[in-house]
C-alpha cells in the first residue's frame, strides 16, 4: 500500500496540465530562447514571456518586474545579498529579519552579518505571528531591507504583511518576502505594493523543482538596488545570467496560471480534508501550534500528547508520509526554531508533526491512522 | 470565454484601437475561428493573443523589448501553420 501524500509543504505533486507543458517545451519546442533569431529560438522566448505574465498577473506586477531563478532559495539569497553593495555604499547597514523565516532566509542574513550588516531579529507571537510592534520598534534610519515570510512553512500561518506595509509606509527600508509557501495559494497580501521583493518557487504550487522567481516591483522608476551574484551573460536584466530553463519556467508560468484559475476549488477541497483530519484526531487532544483563524486550509502542525514526532513518523509511514517539520532541517533531528520562537516547550516540541496537503491528496483511511495512533498513546480506554 | 474567443475580440478591438494593422486581422481571425484546425495547439494560441494584446509597431526599438512585434506574431502565426502571402 503507497502512503498518502501528506509533506505538500516540502513539495507538491505535479499537476498534469503542468506536466504536459513542461515536456512540450522540454522535447517538441526545445529552442534557446536567447536565440530568438528563427523560429524555434522565437517560440521558446515567447512560451517564457507568457510565463512572465502569467507569474507577475498573480501579484499584479509587471512582467518586466519577473526574474527566473532557480527557486525561492536562489531568489532570497540574491535579494539580500544582492542589496548589500547599495547598503553599504549608502551606509544603510542594518537588517531585520523575523525569528521564524527560513534557513534559505536566515542564513544569508548571517552572511551579511559577516560583511557588516547589524541584524535585527523580531520575536513572533504563540499565535505564530511576527510581532508587528517589535517590528515598528526595531526600525532605524539606516535599516536598508526588512525580510518578513508570506506563509510559515512549519505552521501555515499567514503573516500579517498588510500591517508590515502599513508600518513601513513612511519608512524607505526595501521589503523582502519569502513567498515560498504562500505563492498562488493566498492571493491578497503579495499584491500589495509596498512590498518591493517577493521570493517564489515552482515545486510549491504543483510546478517542477528547480525554478522559481525573484519579483522586484519598482518604486516609481527604479527597480531595487541589486547587485548579481553570479555574472557571464545578460539574461533576466543582468541579474540571472545563463541560459533560460525554458521548459521549467513554462511549468512555473503554468502553475501560476492554474493557481489564479482554480484558487477556489483547491481552497475547498483543503478545506474539507482538513475538516475530516480534525474530526479524526481531535479526539487525541492534540495541541494545534499556530493560530488556525490565521493559518493556511492545507496546513496544521500539532503535537499528540504521549506521541514522540520520530515514533509517529516511524508507525505512520504505512499510511501516511509526513514530516516533523521543514524539509530544509527535518534530518538534523534539532527541536523546530519556528515552534521555540512561539513559545513551544518541552514535550511538545518533541511532539510536533507537520501534515499538509492538497487537493491532489489521496483519501487518508482515518480510521487505521487513529488505530496507530491509539496504541502509540498506550490506548486510550 | 475560450483562448479562441479572446484572441477574436482581442484582434477586433486591437485593429480598432490600437496598432494592429488590418492586413493581419484575417489571418488571426483564420486561427480565431477555426480552433478544429488547432485543438493541439492551444498554447501557441495564447502565446499569439499575449501578442496581439501587447503588440506594439516600435517594439524592436529601445533597449529592452517589453512589446511584441509584427515579425513575432508572424513567427507564431507560421508555428499556427496559417500560410501568408504578405511577407514576401
Amino acid at each position: 500500500m503507497i502512503p498518502a501524500y501528506l509533506d505538500c509543504n516540502a513539495t507538491t505533486p505535479v499537476e498534469k496540465e503542468v506536466a504536459r507543458e513542461v515536456q512540450r517545451f522540454l522535447v517538441e519546442e526545445f529552442g534557446n530562447p536567447a536565440s530568438p533569431v528563427h523560429m524555434y529560438g522565437t517560440m521558446a522566448r515567447m512560451a517564457v514571456e507568457k510565463a512572465r505574465r502569467d507569474v507577475a498577473s498573480l501579484v499584479d506586477a509587471q512582467p518586466d518586474e519577473v526574474v527566473f531563478t532557480s527557486g525561492a532559495t536562489e531568489s532570497n539569497n540574491l535579494a539580500l545579498l544582492g542589496m548589500a553593495p547599495a547598503g553599504l555604499k549608502r551606509g544603510l547597514t542594518h537588517v531585520i529579519c523575523s525569528a521564524i523565516e527560513h534557513k534559505a532566509v536566515l542564513e544569508p542574513v548571517e552572511r551579511l552579518k559577516e560583511q557588516g550588516f547589524e541584524v535585527t531579529v523580531v520575536p513572533v507571537n504563540p499565535s505564530g505571528t511576527v510581532s508587528v510592534a517589535a517590528l515598528a520598534e526595531s526600525l532605524r534610519p539606516e535599516t536598508l531591507c526588512v525580510s518578513i515570510m508570506h506563509v510559515n512553512n512549519e505552521t501555515g500561518v499567514v503573516q500579517p504583511l498588510d500591517q508590515v506595509a502599513e508600518i513601513l509606509s513612511d519608512h524607505p527600508a526595501w521589503l523582502h518576502v519569502d513567498a515560498a509557501q504562500g505563492f498562488g495559494k493566498e492571493l491578497e497580501l503579495l499584491r500589495l505594493s509596498r512590498i518591493d521583493l517577493i521570493s517564489i518557487s515552482a515545486h510549491k504550487i504543483f510546478g517542477p523543482k528547480g525554478v522559481g522567481a525573484l519579483i522586484c516591483r519598482k518604486r516609481g522608476a527604479d527597480y531595487p538596488p541589486l547587485t548579481p551574484l553570479m555574472f557571464g551573460g545578460g539574461q533576466e536584466q543582468g541579474l540571472r545570467p545563463g541560459t533560460l530553463a525554458a521548459h521549467s519556467i513554462v511549468g512555473l508560468g503554468a502553475a501560476a496560471r492554474i493557481a489564479q484559475r482554480d484558487h477556489q476549488q483547491r481552497r475547498d477541497s483543503c478545506l474539507a480534508f482538513r475538516q475530516d483530519l480534525l474530526n479524526a484526531l481531535t479526539p487525541f487532544e492534540i495541541v494545534i501550534h499556530g493560530d488556525p483563524q490565521h493559518s493556511l486550509p492545507h496546513t496544521i502542525n500539532l503535537s499528540i500528547p504521549g506521541v514522540e514526532a520520530h515514533a509517529a513518523l516511524s508507525s505512520l509511514k504505512g499510511l501516511i508520509a509526513f514530516s516533523n517539520g521543514s524539509a530544509c532541517t527535518a534530518q538534523t533531528q534539532e527541536p523546530s526554531h519556528v515552534l521555540k520562537a512561539m513559545g513551544v516547550q518541552g514535550r511538545l516540541l518533541d511532539e510536533a508533526i507537520r501534515l499538509s496537503w492538497c487537493h491532489l491528496t489521496e483519501p487518508v483511511d482515518w480510521r487505521k491512522v487513529c488505530s496507530v495512533i491509539d496504541q502509540l498513546q498506550g490506548g486510550r480506554e | 470565454m475560450n483562448v479562441f474567443e479572446r484572441l477574436a475580440e482581442a484582434a477586433q478591438r486591437e485593429n480598432r484601437d490600437g496598432e494592429i494593422p488590418d492586413y493581419l486581422v484575417p489571418h488571426l481571425l483564420e486561427v480565431a475561428h477555426h480552433p478544429e484546425n488547432h485543438s493541439d495547439q492551444e498554447w501557441a494560441v495564447e502565446i499569439l493573443l499575449m501578442q496581439v494584446e501587447d503588440y506594439d509597431t516600435y517594439a524592436e526599438s529601445g533597449c529592452c523589448k517589453t512589446a511584441f512585434s509584427i515579425e513575432d506574431i508572424y513567427t507564431s502565426l507560421q508555428r499556427l501553420g496559417i500560410q501568408m502571402d504578405f511577407w514576401g
